[in-house]
């Protein structure tokens, strides 16, 4: 690849997170201002809306101006053209720690607007609800898919498992297992079972989170809103459900996009057939995409049902921390989804599991 | 059934929780048969602790408006099945009586007094009115 494919690349993934980062506030619920409750009367004041735009504003102002100094000083340093050998390490690593500088300036505008919107919040002297209400019925519902509509992806697995499996002759004797990141292979390894069947156990590997993820979205705590029970009620049912079933998708999507992958990498030798099996892998890709978008649209506009003395549960807007609360996975405040309880001991518990689960490869490897 | 319970009432949460149960059968919202969620699960919707919830079902229990069931959990009770005790009239006489007094206090006339008890009553389920004789214990 070069110099200039490079550049694109890392543009276009800055640039994305950027746009997410930026975008923000308008994926967490909408009565959420930076993780502060703001009465539904006042969702639409010119104060919140202000706080929304300036926070946009500057994420956009200084991701970008920090992005073009990144990018100017590597051109500096390299005058256009892609450097040799010592230099290299040093430009990998840039573009990744300038995506984590990004990631460390949102996060910092975040708090200090998090802090704004607690100001904003006991300046215009905005009650917090003094009730609390749930329902005893909604239980008894499914809210989320059952793990047998996982079936689809365990097959995905299979075909692209037994493929391999039956075509194992035909599969060339060195296997390009790893690419850098200017897409040049730079690991080759001899045929074997591993070698071969990689992309399998990373599909495994994805299914699972795929599985848990889709537990949490049932599993996690049902709020209502004691002033409209109904109606929360029913945008708790429609979101559930409508979540669960995006993630039945993307689950899908990733797992036929991880067996074009294997494919590539197994059957893409020759260019012709490579450049065939990338035009074919990028469907799975842009299905996914579309169902990250579908995401973002269901969660849009959703109120969340704020507790008494919540806002002091989400440490700077973002984590909940309750030792008193019963709940483990809680619906966010900053984006769709759902996150864990940080003071109920099983949350850790979780936490190291999935650590452990994501570690035990790399740790097998060394 | 929707439960909706006070923060920062002077009323223990497990109390409110255990009325807006009472209420929800007594109104026939919660029907003979139907189970509750988990404690845990119900705990975690409210957002409180597990031991509050678990205190409402054990006074539940111990009240028979529910019974445990190993495998259902909490089942609710028929809404005429229970006698009325003299346990529970013993109780009912203390609140209305500290309801009287202040009543008195403030000079509420004894028909008003009335009346209101009357349309509580009537209000948890209309159609009801006075014909629960069979719950009676004589």
């Amino acid at each position: 690849m070069s110099m200039y494919g490079f550049g694109l690349t890392m543009g276009a993934v800055y640039l994305l997170i950027l746009a997410v980062a930026a975008f923000q506030p308008s994926l967490a619920p909408r009565n959420i201002l930076f993780g502060i409750s703001v009465p539904k009367s006042a969702v639409d004041d010119d104060g919140v809306r202000r706080l929304r735009r300036s926070y946009t504003g500057q994420v956009i102002g200084y991701g970008l101006a920090f992005g073009i100094l990144v990018a100017a000083g590597i051109l500096w340093r390299t005058g256009g053209s892609m450097p040799a050998d010592d230099l290299t390490q040093w430009l990998a690593t840039l573009p990744v720690g300038a995506l984590l500088a990004l990631l460390g300036i949102a996060g910092g505008l975040f708090v200090a607007f998090h802090q704004k919107a607690e100001r904003l919040k006991r300046e215009a002297g905005w009650q917090e609800e003094r009730r609390i209400a749930a329902s005893l019925s909604i239980r008894k519902e499914r809210l989320h898919y059952p793990l047998y509509a996982f079936a689809p992806h365990l097959l995905v697995i299979l075909i692209c498992a037994g493929a391999a499996w039956l075509l194992y002759d035909r599969i060339p004797d060195s296997i390009i297992t790893h690419y850098n990141d200017r897409g040049i292979p730079d690991r080759i390894e001899a045929k074997s079972y591993g070698t071969v069947f990689q992309m399998n156990f990373v599909q495994l590997f994805m299914l699972a989170v795929f599985i848990f993820v889709n537990y949490t979205t049932g599993a996690a705590r049902v709020k209502i809103d004691p002033a409209d029970p109904e109606r929360s009620e029913e945008q708790q049912r429609r979101y559930r459900k409508g979540m669960s079933l995006l993630l039945l998708l993307l689950g899908l999507g990733m797992m036929i996009f991880m067996g074009f992958l294997q494919v590539f990498m197994l059957y893409g030798g020759s260019r012709m057939n490579g450049v065939l099996i990338g035009a074919a892998g990028i469907a799975p890709l842009v299905m996914s995409a579309a169902v990250v978008v579908r995401m973002m649209k269901l969660g849009k506009n959703r109120m969340e049902a704020s507790r008494p003395g919540e806002d002091a549960k989400w440490k700077a807007g973002a984590f909940y921390w309750d030792r008193s609360d019963s709940a483990i996975f809680v619906e966010k405040r900053t984006g769709i989804g759902f996150t864990l309880n940080w003071g109920h001991p099983v949350s850790w518990v979780i936490l190291a599991g999935i650590l452990g689960f994501a570690l035990i490869p790399l740790i097998l490897n060394l | 059934m929707i439960v909706s319970i006070d923060y920062e009432s002077d009323t223990p949460l497990y109390t409110q929780l255990y009325d807006e149960i009472v209420r929800g059968i007594a109104s026939g919202r919660l029907e003979s048969g139907e189970n509750l969620p988990s404690v845990r699960s119900l705990a975690g919707d409210l957002g409180i602790n597990l031991h509050t919830v678990n205190k409402t079902y054990q006074l539940l229990k111990q009240e028979g408006f529910v019974h445990i069931h190993r495998q259902k959990g909490a089942v609710v009770q028929a809404a005429g099945s229970l006698p009325v005790t003299d346990a529970f009239r013993a109780r009912m006489d203390r609140k209305l009586e500290s309801l009287a007094s202040e009543a008195l206090c403030r000079s509420m006339r004894e028909e008003e007094f009335l009346d209101r008890c009357r349309s509580a009553y009537r209000s948890i389920r209309p159609q009801a009115k006075d014909t629960h004789e069979g719950g009676k214990e004589q």
